[in-house]
């Protein structure tokens, strides 16, 4: 080992005191606070123990926000990785629009949610949105509908603005992940006479398992954090079947609830950590 | 060696002037926004979308002319408005100047806390004592209204369509619901009700609230000392129940979920939708937004839900504050000074015409023709409402709750029974006695 490479531990000293100051000093805060009445109308500030935590896993309410956060963030998860995956396949094959085709399909990602929420509002609008008019004018008039406002489909029009926004996303780390498999081995099953779905699964599949875990990992924690888009499309309506977590602690913080609401964050922070180690774990598993 | 012994002083060289440079471009910067902010302040002034309009951006164009001082208009939507300021204050990031309702809304923002005290402000003299005592919280006063109450709502409607459909104008809930089908027959939507915008479906138990104070004079002591809550008050659970069942009825339509407030003026004005329960300078600010409508052509009766006959008043609608954590605090107090000048009132009041009832002696407001009827009607019969009455009474969470009646997860008790547990945490955590 070439030690004059290696840099001296003191670099770290840095990195580590801003990490400390505004990363793990803050959010040790922000536990200890959770377990007290923090509000915006009393300047004092009391410890109530696990008050507000028995307050959000005894009430109904909390529960379906939780279930509705997940359902998010496994429904959003799974499409954006089947669809980015497929569309990776496509785009991996050398034909004219290759380029294009994948620039035009990232080029959500780089678009800010707000922007994609309103833009989508108007889409959907029950009235003179975009959906609605093509519908009628294709003779499915009867298929149209209040797609924000009915609580059969809020849940999945948001779901399916995020999956549009972020399959991008999956595509390009699928796309490095099938360039860096060795053509030798796709040639080596082609000598033994595999068909292309024994390809996929005994040779590409297993070979794209980092890529995979990637997306996975990435993806859960945007469905389990998500905020802007749902705030934009519905602010957790229609009746709450659109609530998420993050919507809830935005509400419970302007109301004034700093306490509640930092016990939320927490629980939102734990949930995300549970997740995605567990994902991360079950995964490496699978790639040794 | 030598070599790399060069490199390396030059690169530590290099990196220390460009860290230098860095550091003093960064001080030249700080010091050039100093010496600018120190010649010309900005107020940053918060407020409801709908709350500022074009005679307010020019009396504060007219003031920066007249003092050098600008003023920085920073809307947000109506349904987020107080979320977002509360949000803004309590992390320190508060405007100069924001709006709050009046009344124990005040109280939502910690008045003690982040609003300057105005009692011994001069223009306070020329207040009248309603709007002093709508602006006050423990005998202080925290905020300006120079214009005077803006939303006692009732239901708008057009009487040439109802002449036309032979519909008497409703004075009971059964008479309502007449009106409704009437108008259902004649393919028009009884009612415009925006869900969406969160801020507004609990006007309907909101107007039922003079008539609750007037069969129980307690009420709001009660509620304000946890003795009853909302889900005790049986007015309040038949407004939410024949409110359930207007909507099966489909007296709001298919959209209503959907519905926005802005989208509102055009579905009355094209004769699509038939009635609305809102504010009464509302007819006003149809005009603003369709300049060929007469607002004479509208107008209002009381809420009829519980067969209600009173006019539920507010304490004296938006009014607006100083952030104590404000570093242009006498800039501000300049500014309200500016807007109390006489000529200043008259030209709100004659350009803004949204208020029903001045605030200031000496001035006359102009209600439209909507507000007047609707006060004809009630006569003597009116009182302040919930909203500006009860601690932590948040219109936007019963609001909220209705849309999950509309759809049949809560019952109309249980929407003021979960109100109430959300009330009762609030009041709780602010250390109100009784809770």
């Amino acid at each position: 080992m070439n030690h004059k490479k290696i840099y001296p531990s003191y670099f770290t000293l840095l990195p580590l005191i801003l990490y400390l100051a505004f990363f793990i000093i803050p959010s040790f805060m922000g536990l200890a606070l959770s377990f007290t009445d923090w509000n915006a109308v009393n300047d004092e500030i009391h410890f109530i123990g696990i008050d507000h935590f028995i307050d959000i896993f005894t009430n109904k309410r909390y529960i379906l926000v939780i279930v509705n956060t997940l359902i998010f963030a496994v429904f959003t998860t799974v499409f954006k990785n089947v669809i980015g995956f497929g569309m990776a396949l496509a785009l991996n094959k050398g034909f004219k629009t290759r380029n294009f085709l994948r620039t035009v399909f990232f080029f959500p990602v780089m678009l800010s949610p707000l922007i994609i929420g309103l833009v989508f509002k108007s889409i959907y609008n029950p009235e003179y949105g975009v959906i609605n008019d093509f519908l009628s004018l294709i003779g499915l008039g009867g298929f149209t509908h209040d797609w924000l406002g009915d609580t059969k489909t809020a849940l999945g029009a948001v779901i399916a603005v995020e999956i549009w926004r972020l399959v991008g996303q999956n595509m390009v780390i699928y796309i490095a992940g099938l360039q860096a498999i060795s053509d030798d081995y796709l040639e080596a099953a082609d000598i033994d006479g595999a068909s292309g779905w024994q390809k996929l699964r005994y040779v590409i599949l297993p070979q794209m398992l980092p890529s995979i875990t990637i997306n996975l990992i990435l993806n859960l924690i945007a469905g389990l954090k998500v905020f802007d888009l749902v705030f934009v499309l519905t602010n957790g309506g229609p009746a709450r079947k659109t609530e998420v977590l993050n919507t809830v602690i935005y509400k419970e913080y302007g109301s004034g609830r700093y306490g509640f609401s930092t016990a939320l964050g927490l629980i939102m922070f734990v949930f995300t950590c549970i997740v995605a180690f567990s994902v991360l774990k079950a995964m490496t598993k699978e790639e040794e | 060696m030598k070599r790399n012994m060069t490199v390396k002083v030059l690169s530590g060289t290099m990196c220390m002037a460009m860290a230098a440079v860095t550091l003093a471009g960064t001080g030249i910067g700080g010091m050039k926004a100093e010496a600018s902010s120190g010649e010309k302040v900005t107020l940053n002034f918060a407020a409801s979308q709908n709350w500022i309009l074009d005679v307010d951006r020019e009396l504060a164009k007219e003031f920066e002319e007249k003092t050098g001082i600008a003023v920085n208009f920073q809307l947000s939507p109506d349904d987020q408005y107080q979320t977002i300021i509360k949000s803004k204050l309590n992390t320190g990031e508060g405007p100069d100047i924001f709006m709050s309702y009046s009344g124990t809304k005040l109280k939502d923002f910690n008045p003690e806390k982040n609003m300057v005290d105005l009692s011994d402000e001069a223009w306070v003299a020329d207040q009248e004592q309603w709007a002093i005592d709508s602006s006050s919280y423990n005998g202080k006063l925290y905020a300006q209204n120079i214009a005077g109450v803006d939303d006692t709502n009732g239901v708008l409607y057009k009487p040439a369509v109802f002449e036309e459909l032979g519909i008497k104008v409703p004075a009971n809930y059964a008479e309502f619901k007449e009106a409704c089908d009437k108008l259902l027959e004649a393919g028009i939507t009884p009612v415009y009700e925006f869900v969406k915008d969160l801020w507004h479906t609990h006007y309907w138990m909101e107007g039922a609230s003079a008539l609750a104070l007037a069969n129980n004079p307690e009420l709001y002591n009660q509620l304000n000392s946890n003795e009853i809550g909302f889900a005790d008050v049986p007015e309040y659970v038949q407004a939410l129940e024949q409110l359930k069942e207007m909507e099966a009825a489909g007296y709001f339509g298919e959209n209503h979920m959907s519905n926005i407030y802005d989208n509102s003026y055009e579905a009355l004005d094209s004769g699509k939708y038939g009635m609305i329960i809102i504010h009464g300078s509302y007819p006003n600010e149809m005009k603003n937004n369709i300049p060929e409508l007469n607002p004479d052509d509208y107008s209002m009766f009381p809420s009829p839900l519980v067969d209600n006959e009173y006019v539920t008043l507010t304490a004296g609608g938006t009014t607006k504050c100083i952030n104590a954590g404000s570093e242009h605090i006498e800039e501000a107090k300049q500014y309200f000074d500016f807007l109390a000048e006489k000529a200043n009132v008259e030209k709100l009041y004659e350009e803004k015409p949204l208020y029903m009832m001045s605030a200031v002696k000496g001035i006359t407001a102009a209600p439209t023709k909507a507000f007047t009827d609707l006060m004809e009607i009630a006569g003597d019969k009116n009182a302040p409402g919930a909203e500006a009455s009860v601690y932590f009474y948040d219109g936007g969470k019963i609001s909220e709750l209705c849309q999950e009646m509309f759809v049949g997860s809560l019952t109309p008790q249980e929407v003021l029974e979960e109100f109430d547990n959300s009330r009762r945490a609030l009041a709780k955590d602010a250390g109100l006695e009784g809770f």
